[in-house]
């Protein structure tokens, strides 16, 4: 048992999966919030946008280590959400500043269901991840 | 209660800030660094001095002293002279001062205008009685008219007193007494009476007075002198007719911004103590007479001095009668609850209504009760009527209704109305302009809809054609059973014709399709067509306008189709059967559309739902005699005591008398808990560009012209705010300061940091600088005449725009010639060429600078509205987002030029002279409810989406349209019809604040065949063109037209599947009712917007676009699928009414080019334009008699206009052609065009059933429908 780069990785990512989850989880939260009236659109819009660069980075941060730690199975795993993540970041609204949503076209329906669902995926492929991390990192610490 | 989240913005006044502080507000000039000619950074000396200010590009006339010099001021002070002479005026006013915290300069310029006074010397002082005065000036000022009447009444106490019981008998002693006005007013307390002190001062405009609202609770019905209860009708604000031009004014000054529609505003508190009694006048925090400023005055800032809190002396409950009588008003009033119309001042009273919430408890709650003071209140209305033009025109001034004649406040007593006297009263006239309540007009026959669908009609489907369509008037009152309407007369009030626009206003092609279509057979409607072999679809009088049918038992007028329209008119009750169909659901709305009759209630309650916050409307259903139950969420709700109070009986009555259960289209003044800030005042603000481009095409000395013109018409009160900025590469802002010389004019370079070279003074009153006005106008062509500066910088005027108004709020109207090149927001070219293929790009945004600022501007209740006279790329897809996001409209002029282009010229005039003095609401939000299991999934139209129901708008002007496409979230089995209300809360030009209640009962099925049968043609294709732009705009136009391409092959392949396999073999069917899709999709996909041509340029796709979006339906199919008229066949047998008045006319042809013969005159009219084609064999006879021409040859080609000339066909064709021009809101440009002539494709590319290089005929667009529809 050895406390290898590999293992690192997992440990790191495990942690910052954590993170992501509670990101996702704000996301969650904040498009039920403009769905049901809560919040108003430019303040909801202007609390997110901020969050996705960091998001997206955290999430390729950690994919970049596993390709380091030459864990090729777990970058596979995560590949399709980068490409998701970057399709969606080129196709955003015209905008000056960094982020994804427009407070003009966040409430038509469709682009609250979509922003809704993909949090859902999102959370479950973060927890799925998370789980799959503490498997792995184990694996990797019991097998080295 | 949701909203709490949405706080509305009023960045600017919160009523709180002067509470809190209200010596702050007043002292702002000299607080917050003060724009003192130090403390401003940008200010560099010496740009500003003085003699220096430089006249970017001298004019040439003028010696460069006259603008520089505003005489008096000091050189360096420049513009500030004036701020600091502000304080002693505010000292004055004390409290009055605007709340503004900080005193940006920006702040003051609204205010100025009311503060000026100060600043001109003394001696000077033009003092307007009244200006200086307290509030009590104020209300005054409005009911000069009135105060005799009123002086004489007896306060009426009693309405105050909370018991209330009693206040309804004695008020009607009370009542009778005074000279038959409403004594409702004066119940409430010396605030209402307006009129008192000045009696002297009559005032110039009879109009404005009125403030009706404020803070009573009235009742609609007052009791007339006669005791007759009489709904009125206000028209007044509600527009009048609006002929092309609307008229301007609406009546009340108004109130208050809000956010929310409707919601509950959190109550802040308690309803306030002070006023608990007074259940009548349940919001007399609302604006006493107060609200009116002065007509000087009136800025917000203005100086009221009547601060409620001051007078607040008074204990609020009761009104000594004696106060009452005099008015102060201030005493009067409840601190609390008044709401000086006076925005900033009055500021603590209005809290208090704050907590007022909208709480039905308020009203009547005593037990006592009996009748609700309400009832008695009518007469705080005046100011509805006061709107109406008409009532200018009665002696009485402005206040018609407290004349004594008019018993029922406003509404004009007519004798002879029914009187039935369990029922409403009628007001007499139909047109009265006193009136409230709808006013069954005693003629039938303006009304031209068709009795409610439901009358006749078995609850089953096909409803008998309505016979009564002709006589609308009269039979729906007549069929109703009495029993419904408790002791209404018959007639009189189902007569009503609600709010429509029959009086011939651009309604009327519409009307007649409606009666056509009650005339057709019930078989008609439910025939498939074989559009193969059925070639001619449309009826000669135009298409018919669907109308849901409801079951019998709603035998009650639903929404004009004109105002409101589904695009299924039977819902399917599962999203199931929604998707089987294949139609888009979605309802298509207008508005504010002008009216010639609308109801106007002031209630001291407005009944709403109190889970959903539905307004009551036709559609609910009574449970008892005192619960109703809501449609749209089906909650069961207490119904106040005043809802069923029948004033003139003493008796609690039917409810089902009410106006809200007899109308659909309604208005209800809004009492003080539907504020968020006073009301503001009208703020116009003009941006004019001035560089070399704009001024070669000569826009600018017409523009002048036409404002000049028009400057009296602008809607607005006392408080009307103008002012000017020029840009070039620079800007250039006006001085007006009342007291100036001479229009003082302040050139800022500086771009990158725009700010206002003097803190007010920029925005001035429309009143008091009036001359100095006219001599800008009068000046500004030739100032910059000659100006070489090329570059535009809009986004630094818009910035500065935005700055300037940010504290009130208002318009901003933007001319602009060329694209914006320099400072802010500053463009590219982008423009390749011609956008050809089948990639067509730069139909989005550029930048989302104009989108940011435009959210900027909405927040802070700015519109901006634009004029794109560009004769060159402009990227209209960029600058028009300034405008969308904003509630603006635009107005494209391709290739404007005075004198190349002079066919524009009119259309431009005829369309500034409408935008200018049409009807405008400020601070506007709309909202739409709709029966629980249906959500709105997008909104088409120029808005910002405050939340999923919420619609901001800062302005709403009466051309806007707005679309919304529905889903089906649940199954609509609770209930057999479904409800869609949109509520509209804005504060009129005359600063009141009112609510426009449009509800639209549609019936469920669980029948395919039914929502096919019922599906209303002309919404489908207008909402698939509204989804069409949009899926342009994400993704690509060629996606649109395959979308476009694919809804008439599913639609009729699912209805196709309908049908007996025997029917199907070789034909395409259609429904009768769908028969049309097909051929309004072909010419969408022919349509500037949508095609493919390469000679298309992109502005004017992406304007046509913009127009899909936000065009009223009738408008939108019109430029869809224009209309054309063989005019050599025009005759009289058939003639199409308007009023009286009958207009020859003739029948309407398909646009193919089989229907034109060279024999004859073709009219084609796409709604904003007309082509004349005149054909090579037309007779000589008729070149005579139509163009006063010996033959074909002779006629000029490019002639603007038909000569007037006095023979039979002449006369019948300009009758024709006036009646369709005048049926429009916008300008035309008329052209008449020789079958030889090279401008014939201007009419030949409107025959979209032709077959063209690159598109389909109609029969080859349907043979590849029917291929796509097998494979």
């Amino acid at each position: 048992m050895a406390f290898t780069f590999a293992a690192f990785c997992y440990i790191l990512a495990l942690i910052l999966t954590a993170v992501l989850i509670f990101f996702v989880i704000f996301h969650i939260i904040a498009f039920d919030e403009l769905k049901t009236d809560y919040k108003n659109p430019i303040d909801q819009c202007n609390s997110l946008n901020p969050l996705v660069i960091p998001e997206y980075a955290i999430h390729i941060f950690f994919t970049f280590l596993f390709l380091l730690a030459f864990q090729l199975g777990t970058v596979l795993f995560n590949m399709p959400l980068i490409i998701y993540h970057i399709r969606r970041y080129m196709n955003r609204p015209v905008m000056s500043g960094m982020g994804l949503y427009d407070p003009t076209s966040i409430m038509n329906a469709d682009e609250l269901g979509r922003a809704q669902k993909e949090g859902w995926v999102k959370l479950g492929f973060y927890l799925i991840s998370f789980f799959y991390y503490l498997y792995s990192m184990i694996y990797v610490l019991v097998s080295s | 209660m949701s909203n709490p989240g949405h706080p509305p913005r009023l960045p600017v006044f919160s009523p709180l800030d002067d509470i809190m502080n209200p010596s702050t507000g007043n002292e702002v000039p000299g607080q917050s660094k003060p724009p003192g000619p130090a403390p401003n950074g940008p200010f560099v000396p010496g740009m500003f001095q003085p003699g220096s200010v430089p006249m970017r590009p001298p004019a040439p006339g003028n010696p460069p002293g006259q603008w520089a010099g505003a005489p008096p001021r000091p050189p360096g002070v420049n513009g500030f002279g004036n701020t600091s002479m502000q304080p002693p005026q505010q000292m004055q006013h004390m409290n009055a001062g605007p709340p503004r915290p900080q005193a940006p300069p920006p702040m003051f310029n609204v205010n100025s205008p009311g503060q000026q006074p100060p600043m001109r010397p003394a001696g000077q002082m033009p003092p307007p009685p009244q200006t200086s005065q307290t509030a009590s000036s104020f209300m005054n000022g409005p009911s000069n008219a009135n105060m005799n009447t009123r002086m004489a009444r007896p306060p009426v106490p009693t309405i105050s007193a909370p018991s209330g019981g009693p206040p309804s008998a004695s008020q009607g002693g009370s009542f009778n007494n005074t000279q038959g006005q409403p004594p409702s007013f004066q119940t409430y307390g010396s605030q209402q009476n307006p009129g008192l002190p000045h009696d002297g001062v009559p005032q110039s405009r009879p109009n404005e007075l009125p403030v009706p609202f404020h803070g009573q609770g009235q009742y609609s019905h007052q009791v007339n002198p006669f005791m007759q209860k009489t709904p009125t009708q206000t028209p007044g604000n509600s527009a009048p007719p609006s002929q092309k031009s609307s008229r301007g004014p609406s009546p009340v000054p108004g109130s208050t911004m809000d956010a929310l529609e409707g919601q509950f505003t959190p109550s802040r508190g308690a309803p306030s103590p002070a006023f608990p009694g007074a259940r009548g006048s349940p919001v007399p925090g609302q604006v006493p007479a107060g609200n009116f400023p002065p007509p000087n005055q009136g800025q917000y800032p203005g100086p009221r001095p009547p601060l409620p809190g001051a007078p607040g002396q008074v204990p609020p409950q009761r009104f000594p009668p004696g106060q009452a009588q005099h008015f102060p008003p201030q005493p009067g009033l409840p601190p609390g609850p008044a709401h000086p119309p006076a925005p900033s001042q009055q500021v603590q009273p209005q809290q208090p209504p704050y907590g007022f919430g909208p709480l039905p408890p308020q009203a009547p709650a005593g037990p006592n009760a009996g009748p609700p003071p309400p009832p008695s209140s009518t007469a705080a209305p005046p100011s509805g009527p006061a709107g109406f033009p008409p009532v200018s025109s009665s002696p009485m001034g402005g206040f018609q209704p407290r004349p004594p004649s008019n018993n029922s406040s406003f509404a004009p007593p007519p004798p002879m109305s029914s009187n039935a006297p369990g029922s409403f009263p009628h007001p007499p006239g139909p047109a009265a302009p006193g009136q409230r309540y709808p006013p069954p007009p005693s003629n039938a026959a303006p009304s031209r809809y068709p009795p409610p669908p439901g009358a006749n009609t078995v609850p089953g489907f096909p409803p008998a054609p309505t016979p009564a369509t002709s006589q609308p008037m009269a039979q729906p009152g007549a069929m109703q059973p009495p029993s419904q309407y408790g002791g209404a007369p018959p007639g009189s009030y189902g007569s009503q014709p609600y709010g429509q626009p029959h009086q011939g206003m651009y309604a009327n092609n519409v009307n007649a399709m409606t009666q056509n279509f009650g005339q057709m057979g019930v078989q008609d409607s439910q025939r498939a067509v074989n559009l193969l072999n059925e070639r001619q679809l449309m009826p000669p009088d135009g298409v018919e306008t669907a109308k849901p049918i409801l079951p019998h038992d709603f035998k009650k007028v639903n929404c004009s189709p004109d105002i409101f329209r589904c695009t299924l008119n039977a819902i399917p009750q599962t999203s199931a059967l929604l998707s089987k169909a294949r139609l888009p659901l979605g309802i298509l709305i207008h508005p504010f559309r002008d009216l010639s009759q609308l109801p106007v209630i002031q209630s001291s309650v407005i009944v709403r739902c109190r889970s959903c916050r539905t307004y009551i409307n036709p559609f609910v259903v009574f449970v008892d005699q005192r619960r109703w139950k809501c449609n749209l969420c089906f909650r069961v709700n207490d119904l106040p005591d005043e809802f069923s109070f029948d004033p003139v009986s003493k008796t609690y009555g039917d409810p089902q008398r009410r106006p809200e259960v007899k109308s659909a289209t309604i208005e209800f003044i809004a009492p003080s808990e539907y504020m968020l800030r006073p009301p503001q005042p009208a703020v116009y603000l003009f941006l004019l560009d001035v560089s070399f481009n704009a001024v070669e095409t000569g826009y600018l000395s017409q523009f002048c012209q036409i404002l000049l013109d028009e400057l009296d018409k602008l809607p607005g009160d006392a408080r009307t705010t103008v002012g000017f900025v020029c840009y070039d590469r620079a800007l250039y802002y006006f001085n007006l300061a009342e007291g100036l010389s001479q229009p003082q004019m302040l050139c800022v370079p500086d771009l990158e940091e725009p700010f206002l070279p003097c803190p007010d003074n920029l925005l001035v009153n429309l009143h008091e600088s009036k001359e100095l006005i006219t001599e800008l106008l009068n000046q500004l062509p030739t100032i910059f005449e000659g100006n070489l500066e090329t570059g535009s910088a809009l986004g630094a005027a818009l910035l500065s725009a935005h700055k300037m108004m940010s504290s009130t709020g208002g318009r901003v109207t933007v001319m602009q010639t060329c694209l914006p090149t320099v400072g802010p927001g500053a463009l590219q070219n982008r423009d390749s060429g011609n956008t050809s293929g089948k990639n067509v790009t730069n139909i989005g945004p550029a930048t989302d600078f104009y989108k940011k600022l435009s959210l900027d501007c909405s927040a802070q209740q700015i519109a901006v509205d634009l004029f794109m006279l560009n004769g060159q790329y402009a990227d209209i897809a960029t600058l028009s987002c300034i405008s969308k996001y904003s509630a603006g409209c635009i107005y494209h002029f391709p290739s404007f030029h005075t004198v190349k282009n002079p066919s524009q010229v009119d259309k431009f005039e005829n369309d500034l002279r409408r935008y200018l003095t049409r009807k405008i609401g400020f601070e506007s939000v709309m909202r739409i409810r709709c029966t629980r299991g249906l959500s709105i999934h997008t909104f088409h139209g120029n808005f910002f989406v405050r939340s999923t129901d919420l619609l901001s708008l800062p302005n709403i002007n009466p051309d806007a349209g707005f679309g919304m496409q529905m889903s089906i979230e649940d199954n609509l089995n609770e209930s057999p019809t479904v409800s869609f209300q949109a509520a509209l809360l804005y504060t009129s030009s005359k600063g009141e604040r009112r609510i426009r209640v449009h509800t639209l009962c549609v019936p469920v099925t669980n029948q395919i065949g039914e929502v096919f049968a019922t599906a209303d043609q002309q919404a489908v294709a207008a909402l698939l063109a509204k989804m069409a732009v949009d899926r342009s705009l994400n993704s690509a136009i060629s996606d649109a037209r395959d979308a476009m391409i694919n809804a008439p092959v599913d639609t009729l392949s699912a209805y196709a599947q309908q049908v007996p396999a025997s029917q199907r073999v070789g034909a395409l069917l259609a429904p009768h009712s769908l028969r049309l899709l097909p051929m309004y999709m072909l010419a969408m996909l022919k349509s500037i917007a949508f095609s493919l041509s390469s000679s298309t340029k992109t502005d004017d796709r992406v304007f046509a676009m913009q127009q899909c979006k936000v065009q009223p339906l009738c408008y939108l199919m019109q430029s869809l699928y224009p209309h054309l008229y063989p005019l050599h066949r025009i005759s009289s047998e058939t003639p199409l009414k308007r009023g009286k008045e009958e207009i020859p006319a003739t029948p309407q042809l398909q646009l193919s080019s089989a229907n034109i013969d060279r024999t004859g005159l073709f009219l084609m009219d796409t709604g904003d334009a007309m082509y004349l084609l005149v054909g090579s064999g037309v007779g000589d006879q008729m070149c005579q008699d139509v163009f006063e021409k010996p033959n074909f040859m002779s006629i000029p080609d490019g002639m603007i206009d038909l000569p007037e000339l006095e023979n039979p066909t002449s006369e019948m064709i300009r009758c024709f052609v006036n009646f369709l021009i005048d049926s429009r809101p916008n300008g035309i440009t008329f052209l008449v065009i020789r079958d030889d002539s090279k401008h014939r494709h201007l009419f030949f590319q409107h025959m979209l059933e032709d077959r063209t290089e690159n598109s389909m005929s109609y029969y080859e667009f349907l043979q590849f429908l029917q291929g796509k529809a097998k494979g």
